[in-house]
């Protein structure tokens, strides 16, 4: 069949996805192709995504994330990321996830999942914590993500239909480059574009409990929104957060609205020595080397206060 | 010579108490102690300004009206619900050194360090290989678990929150803004 049929389709198919959802779409649309059928193979394409295919469409997007921002250069930092990660997704319904945490080497505020267990977190976002309760709870907003397979659902939902066709019911391999040529294509899009809004606040709901099974704190997301919510909206450093998440403001709201159950957990430890300890650390051998960085009370307060304190 | 001025203004920030400029976003009080039962001190207007010194959990201490005392997170949002900022001394002058970005007139200043947008997620390069080194770094979930002891923290079971729409909508037919108190 031609190429240009299949994108006319395409596009007729993003029109309709949501008809789709609520009445089958059966019919015939010309040339003998069943609209409704395709339709229906990219909605139960990820529905029924075997673990180790989630994996490697994940990997591709992780790829992608470390394609644009390079790790962190500090191998204790990033063990220690991952030592908080790994604990707090173990109180998710996903445990057994080959769980990876990498913190990226950028000033921008942000952070992002993939799928099958995949978290990042730029610098810029670690130095605004004041605390371990804070880097908890936000990467149990991103764990969140990966749990509910927020990605995979935004591709089912019919924006990356093409994506989903080209993954459907098949292997994805590390040479197949054509399939994850497909992928990264879509995780692009989908990255630059952002999830739902309703998604982020799901995330923003589970993170909040899955950090207070963790037994910290759960004030910590909280307190990082509230840091984010104070900062100058026209710094370059949040464009990208706020371009492809709720305001601050309007997810505090929202938490603030359901948050009543957690007022029990609020007695639980912050854990504030262990995280400036590993910060200042982390600073002391250089993790931080970079153009106009140091800690400062701007950059971040709880960690200039610590180290001078300590030194 | 730059490193002993910012020594020396990292110095002043233990005789300055570090403070940031807050806004009251819904009627509360402020009370003595980080309890909702303590004695309150103050009742605090919408719109009033308050100063923020610490956190406590779900509490703020703040400076309002020259009383020192704390206030629910959930009343305040933290920056001063203006354009222009009072603040000044240490803070300000800290962060224009850091980042050359001015606090009190919100003016930013040309740094060199640009920020990631989309077109960097666009232009990307995949890199598996920055992917795969991840696994090294990987923490087994006996480790996790004896790390997270070392700080008490004990597993809690909880089930998750309901969705915020249906609660919002709850609770404009409850008059009181913090029903669990």
């Amino acid at each position: 069949m031609a190429n240009i049929h299949l994108k006319l389709l395409c596009a007729a198919a993003l029109n309709f996805a949501t008809a789709a959802v609520a009445g089958p779409l059966d019919g015939l649309l010309g040339n003998g192709v069943d609209l409704g059928r395709i339709v229906k193979s990219a909605k139960d394409a990820f529905a029924e995504v075997r673990p180790e295919q989630e994996r490697a469409i994940g990997h591709e997007a992780a790829a992608v994330l470390l394609g644009a921002v390079p790790l962190v250069r500090d191998q204790g930092l990033q063990r220690y990321l991952n030592r908080v990660g790994r604990w707090v997704a173990l109180q998710s319904e996903r445990p057994e996830l080959e769980w990876r945490f990498g913190l990226l080497d950028s000033m921008d505020v942000n952070a992002f999942a993939a799928p099958g267990g995949y978290v990042f977190i730029t610098r810029g976002l670690l130095l605004r914590m004041g605390s371990e309760a804070e880097l908890a709870g936000v990467l149990a907003h991103e764990v969140a993500h990966v749990v509910r397979q927020h990605h995979l659902q935004a591709v089912r939902k019919g924006a990356r239909i093409d994506l989903a066709i080209g993954v459907a019911g098949t292997q994805v391999k590390s040479g197949d480059r054509d399939k994850l040529d497909k992928i990264a294509g879509g995780f692009k899009e989908l990255y630059s574009r952002g999830l739902d809004k309703d998604d982020e606040h799901e995330a923003d709901r589970m993170g909040l409990v899955l950090a207070a099974r963790a037994g910290y704190d759960p004030y910590g997301l909280p307190a990082t929104l509230q840091t984010l919510g104070a900062m100058n909206p026209q710094d370059g450093a949040l464009a990208f957060l706020f371009k492809t998440h709720p305001a601050p403001g309007q997810r505090l709201n929202l938490i603030d609205a359901v948050f009543a159950p957690l007022e029990a957990y609020a007695g639980q430890p912050a854990v504030k020595d262990r995280f400036l300890r590993e910060l200042t650390a982390a600073q002391k051998r250089g993790a931080f080397a970079a153009p106009g960085v140091t800690f400062t009370a701007a950059v971040s307060p709880a960690a200039a206060r610590h180290l001078h304190r300590h030194d | 010579m730059k490193r002993r001025l910012v020594t020396l203004l990292l110095c002043g920030l233990s005789l300055a108490v570090q403070a940031d400029p807050a806004q009251v976003i819904r009627a509360t009080e402020l009370k003595d102690k980080p309890f909702s039962d303590a004695l309150t001190l103050l009742p605090l207007a919408e719109q009033a300004r308050v100063e923020v010194l610490a956190r406590e959990g779900g509490w703020y201490q703040v400076q309002a009206e020259g009383k020192r005392g704390w206030v629910r997170m959930t009343a305040l949002r933290l920056g001063d619900g203006s354009a222009k900022s009072g603040d000044s001394g240490v803070g300000s002058a800290l962060q224009f050194l850091s980042t050359g970005r001015s606090g009190s007139s919100g003016v930013t200043v040309a740094t060199g360090v640009r920020g990631l947008d989309a077109a960097d997620i666009t232009n990307a390069v995949p890199n598996p290989r920055a992917v795969d080194s991840l696994d090294k770094l990987a923490i087994a979930p006996d480790d996790a678990r004896r790390y997270a002891a070392q700080e008490n923290l004990q597993a809690q079971s909880i089930a998750y929150l309901p969705d915020a729409k249906q609660a919002v909508q709850q609770k404009q037919q409850n008059t009181n803004p913090f029903p669990w108190e």
